[in-house]
């Protein structure tokens, strides 16, 4: 299965919480996934606490299990700084030596260059979903840090007790009637170019991006000319 | 095969935007889109491929932003005509 399919698998499951999805599965799915954040992603993770032991309940790649471990094994990691604190924490082999001093051995001697830990929100145990990388800046771009977030919130979605659906920051609902009403004018528009022209939806907003591109004004300003011309039309 | 203007990209758009995608989530809905925050998300990191109509939709949101400070379209649509 292809990668796009598998992110509409996990979109459409973490959007839809009710719909009966089975978590274990997707949330493999999803850490096989992390591979998408970078290229250099050599592993993915999931960190829980539980009372005051670190496990690794699920991964991808048993790299990313070893340096989990790794981790575990010397008392402190990134992976365990993100999901105790509840704090993003990057990791560089070649500078964070002194901080990490057991675990920067053992992933120098993998080959891991870096790493990034993302803390799990809404879950019931403090986690973090960990990536691993083979490049010192594997997850320094504007799109890995992205991606990243992402995928973190789609698995604090599939590990949330109970299940939610995730979101982003919430948006006032003010703002969402905002944009409804002016969806509505749009809609309008449409409907008036699908009656007089005979088109479809699809080809009558083509028309209203065509005008707002060739006159270099706003959809909206275009969609209210429409209505109004519509308007004085049926008047006639 | 589809057509796509010269442009940026939906990524770049958003990028040189410095929208958040809650903002660019609203302005869709604004343009009549359906497709859910997250999914808008995945839609312009390219996780998921949208077809032209869901592209020209999420371009036309981003232009609506550069509209509104005075640049001009600078993000490219594909045309949905030609797939049809």
């Amino acid at each position: 299965m292809s990668t796009h399919r598998q992110w509409a698998q996990l979109l459409d499951a973490v959007s839809r919480p009710d719909a009966g999805h089975d978590c274990g599965d997707l949330l493999r799915q999803a850490l096989g996934l992390g591979s998408d954040v970078a290229p250099e992603t050599v592993g993915c993770s999931v960190t829980e606490i539980v009372g005051s032991r670190y496990s690794t309940p699920a991964f991808s790649g048993s790299l990313a299990l070893d340096l989990d471990r790794a981790q575990y094994q010397s008392g402190d990691g990134p992976c365990m700084t993100a999901a105790r604190e509840q704090q993003h924490q990057h990791f560089d082999a070649t500078t964070d030596q002194g901080r990490f001093p057991g675990f920067t051995e053992v992933a120098i001697e993998q080959g891991v260059r870096s790493s990034v830990s993302l803390p799990l929100i809404g879950v019931a145990r403090p986690s973090a979903i960990n990536l691993y990388g083979s490049s010192r800046h594997a997850f320094d771009g504007e799109r890995p840090r992205a991606v990243a977030s992402l995928l973190a919130r789609c698995v604090s979605a599939l590990l949330a007790e109970p299940r939610l659906a995730a979101g982003s920051a919430p948006v006032p609902a003010s703002e969402i009637e905002a944009a409804q009403a002016r969806a509505s004018v749009l809609a309008r528009a449409q409907a008036a170019l699908v009656s007089r022209q005979q088109l479809s939806q699809t080809a009558a907003f083509d028309i209203l991006t065509g005008r707002s591109r060739a006159e270099g004004r706003s959809i909206f300003e275009v969609a209210r000319d429409v209505v109004t011309a519509d308007g004085t039309e049926q008047t006639r | 095969m589809t057509s796509t203007d010269s442009g940026l990209s939906l990524q770049e758009g958003m990028r040189l935007s410095g929208m958040t995608f809650p903002e660019l989530w609203l302005r869709h809905i604004a343009v009549g889109g359906t497709a859910g925050e997250l999914e808008l998300e995945a839609y312009v990191l390219g996780l998921l491929v949208p077809d032209n109509y869901q592209h020209n939709l999420i371009a036309q949101a981003i232009n609506e932003y550069f509209l509104d400070i005075g640049d001009d379209h600078p993000v490219a649509y594909r045309d949905a005509a030609a797939a049809e």
